[in-house]
């Protein structure tokens, strides 16, 4: 508890917990509630820098005691903090976008009347986040992932006076539930296995274990739970829902938190796991089917951010693919390394979108169209996380992407699983589909001559309340006065709907400033497999990237070329046409997810029926048979003597009577 | 010697006639009567069964005039209460409830 690393590692979860509160408290006076935000995350990454700093000078791998162990007898619950490489790294990695999502949302939520309580709920989460990646010990992982669900339940539905919002922050809340009822179980059986909670015993334990199945049904279970979180299919569909959430809270959820916990936890439990075949090909699967299918869903939609949802969908399944199919020796490197990059790159991207969407008034790729030409200023950064979700050299994408493909190549050649040709083939069809979907959002924002009825009509559906469509009738001839004025010297109708932000504030230095830090990052974070900090050897295979430069080269040269001059400049128009509508809906997931649920409801019903019905009626008999007594009994109770002498004598007869005949 | 269903009759009128003026009437002196009643048969049922049977001490009627004296001595105690019970409330109704 003595040394610095430790208290460090102390601090980084403590100081976002207590800056939720404090933010609470204070949750009415915007400044102050911003500043202990932006506070307790910029104290929290300088502890997490620290720690990284002291895990690394003295190769320092501790564990570190929290509240103390719990005595529960035969099972151990030392409940500490466990510090290692993977640890810090993430912790830096997970609060550098923390920081970057406070001081955004300083400016996004600028107009929200609850900007407070947005920002300590995302204090709160990053608490939650930092406890999942520093736990050594099962049962604070899992406190953390549930403060994690609860929070991404209140970020998503933060704007709940829209009835979407609140729909999507239940379905979230739902799905994860449902997917952690497994988890538990599997936490539950490692723990009881092994006899303690505390991870480095519990992975001791299983990999000298000779009791493979039972290993196996756990690390089924856990990967129910991982699925969940990190919105793998079947429980993909919350995800691209989530869009409902303020863009901040987006960045945080997509980028480097919620999702890429399953990712974390996976990669902390990958010595066990790694022993589990079936598990192992389960994964395989999955991520196979959510990364193809994602990325043809982002695709097709209709609108930017989704766009970005459903690639998020895509990019964590190729992080646990290659927990899937990394070889023993090769360890949860590169899928670490992709969450490194994904939460760099995807955070900027959601920012900048975040930002663009402010400009334009719309996420819409409608409402999108030219939207980079007409605000230069955002050139850059979108082009930036645009190149590096498409993995094109030498951007920090490009790098980890090369890292996940050589996994799975090493897979092929040394183990040759069936696990390791599945995700080497989905990962070569994702490479493809990224680069084609990138290259659409990059037309789409860049296209010369935006359609102004479209750009009107997106507005109109855009908006859901009717003094917005009003405003927007009244703005069809725009007079000078009424122009945005970011647009007053270029396009001339650009209309200011979103009902969170009635006037326009140029974007404050802070809020840019995050942008291009994370921009910076993105283009120059595949440095970090020159250093110790992630534990991969700097070894990239030029067959593998020659084949991925080809067919990122191949699918964007397709997109440029079926992508229409006129319109929105949209390569989706023309390829996914009026299915685009199906794409919205993510290919129908929510029918399946009614199909599968109404049954359980009905029987749910029938048990509340049987439940009030029958077992209640029990509980309830014995109250009505009491007042029955009571009224009887009330009503002998006339207050006239002689009644009560007629029941005594009929008493002194029965003692006679029975007296005479026992005797 | 008369059968003995006779007394026994009169015993059993004589106790049903006493419970019911204790039970049903609200004159206090009246319930006293009843009461009176319900005593007089009993020391009818003693005298009766003294007769009746083979004993030579005469318990029976013996016990029948200490009744006789006892119930003298009740009835002017229990008139008394009903005196003082008149004074207090200037009336005798048993069934008004007590002040």
């Amino acid at each position: 508890m003595s040394d610095p690393v430790s208290q460090a590692v102390l601090l980084v979860v403590l100081v976002p917990f207590v800056a939720s509160i404090l933010g609470l408290l204070v949750a009415r006076r915007r400044l102050a509630s911003a500043f202990i935000a932006c506070g307790g995350a910029v104290v929290t990454l300088l502890a997490g820098a620290y720690a990284l700093y002291g895990v690394h000078s003295n190769s320092f791998t501790a564990d570190v005691s929290t509240i103390g162990a719990l005595p529960l007898g035969q099972l151990q619950m030392p409940l500490n903090l466990l510090v290692d490489d993977l640890a810090a790294i993430v912790v830096v990695a997970v609060a550098i976008v923390g920081l970057a999502v406070q001081l955004f949302s300083k400016w996004y939520l600028r107009d929200d009347d609850r900007h407070g309580v947005f920002v300590a709920t995302v204090s709160l989460f990053l608490s939650g986040m930092f406890l999942v990646v520093l736990s050594g010990d099962l049962v604070l992982t899992l406190v953390g992932w549930e403060v994690m669900g609860w929070c991404s339940y209140l970020l998503i539905g933060h704007n709940s006076r829209r009835e979407s919002a609140r729909k999507a922050a239940t379905k979230a809340f739902l799905v994860t539930r449902i997917a952690d009822l497994a988890f538990v179980i599997g936490l539950i059986i490692l723990a009881a296995g092994a006899g303690t909670t505390s991870i480095p015993d519990v992975l001791a334990h299983w990999t000298e274990a000779p009791d493979r199945a039972m290993l196996t049904v756990a690390m089924l279970c856990l990967l129910s739970g991982v699925a969940g979180k990190s919105g793998q299919f079947p429980f993909h569909d919350w995800l691209p829902d989530a869009m409902e959430g303020p863009t901040p809270a987006s960045a945080l959820i997509h980028a480097a938190t919620m999702v890429a916990a399953g990712t974390f936890l996976l990669a902390r439990l990958f010595p066990i796991f790694v022993l589990s075949d079936p598990a192992r090909l389960l994964l395989a699967v999955m991520t196979a089917v959510t990364m193809i299918g994602a990325a043809v869903l982002a695709f097709g939609q209709s609108d930017l951010k989704r766009l970005l949802a459903y690639s998020t969908l895509s990019q964590i399944a190729i992080m646990l693919s290659a927990l899937a199919v990394a070889p023993e020796e090769t360890g949860s490197g590169p899928g670490v390394l992709h969450l490194l990059s994904h939460a760099m790159f995807k955070a900027l991207l959601f920012l900048a979108i975040g930002w663009l969407s402010v400009l334009v008034a719309g996420t819409s790729a409608v409402a999108m169209t030219g939207g980079v030409r007409r605000h230069p200023q955002l050139k850059v950064p979108i082009a930036v996380g645009l190149l590096a979700l498409a993995g094109v050299p030498p951007l920090v994408g490009f790098v980890s992407k090369e890292y996940v493909l050589g996994a799975a190549f090493d897979n092929t050649t040394e183990i040759g699983s069936a696990a390791g040709w599945i995700v080497l083939l989905a990962l070569a069809l994702t490479v493809a589909l990224t680069a084609a979907y990138c290259t659409r959002a990059w037309l789409v924002l860049t296209h010369l001559a935006p359609d102004e009825d479209a750009i009107r009509k997106a507005a109109l559906a855009d908006s859901r309340r009717v003094e917005d469509v009003s405003l927007i009738e009244m703005f069809t001839e725009p007079a000078p006065g009424d122009v945005h004025p970011s647009a007053a010297t270029s396009v001339p109708t650009v209309i200011e709907v979103d009902p969170d932000h009635h006037h326009y504030v140029p974007i404050h230095g802070s809020a840019r400033g995050s942008i291009g830090v994370l921009a910076f990052l993105s283009v120059v974070g595949g440095a970090i497999i020159f250093t110790p900090l992630v534990g991969v050897e700097p070894h990239i295979s030029w067959l593998l990237v020659a084949v991925s430069l080809l067919l990122i080269l191949g699918a964007a040269a397709a997109v440029r070329r079926v992508a229409p001059i006129d319109g929105a400049g949209d390569a989706a128009d023309r390829v996914v046409g009026d299915r685009m509508v199906t794409f919205d809906k993510g290919f129908g997931a929510d029918a399946v997810y009614t199909a599968v649920v109404s049954p359980v409801v009905k029987l749910a019903r029938v048990v509340v029926t049987a439940d009030r019905e029958v077992i209640d009626a029990y509980v309830r008999g014995t109250v009505v048979a009491t007042r029955l007594a009571g009224v009887a009994g009330e009503r002998a109770h006339s207050g006239k003597p002689s009644s009560y002498l007629v029941w005594l004598l009929l008493g002194m007869l029965a003692v006679g009577v029975a007296g005479v005949t026992l005797w | 010697m008369i059968h003995l269903w006779l007394p026994l009759a009169l015993v059993c009128v004589l106790v049903g006639a006493g419970t019911y003026g204790v039970i049903a009437r609200r004159n206090a002196v009246l319930v006293l009567i009843g009461v009176e009643l319900i005593l007089n048969a009993a020391n009818l049922l003693f005298v009766t069964m003294g007769s009746v049977l083979d004993d030579v001490l005469r318990t029976g009627h013996v016990l029948t005039l200490f009744l006789i004296t006892i119930a003298a001595a009740e009835m002017g105690v229990a008139l008394a209460v009903v005196l003082a019970l008149f004074r207090d409330r200037g009336h005798i109704d048993l069934s008004e409830p007590g002040a």
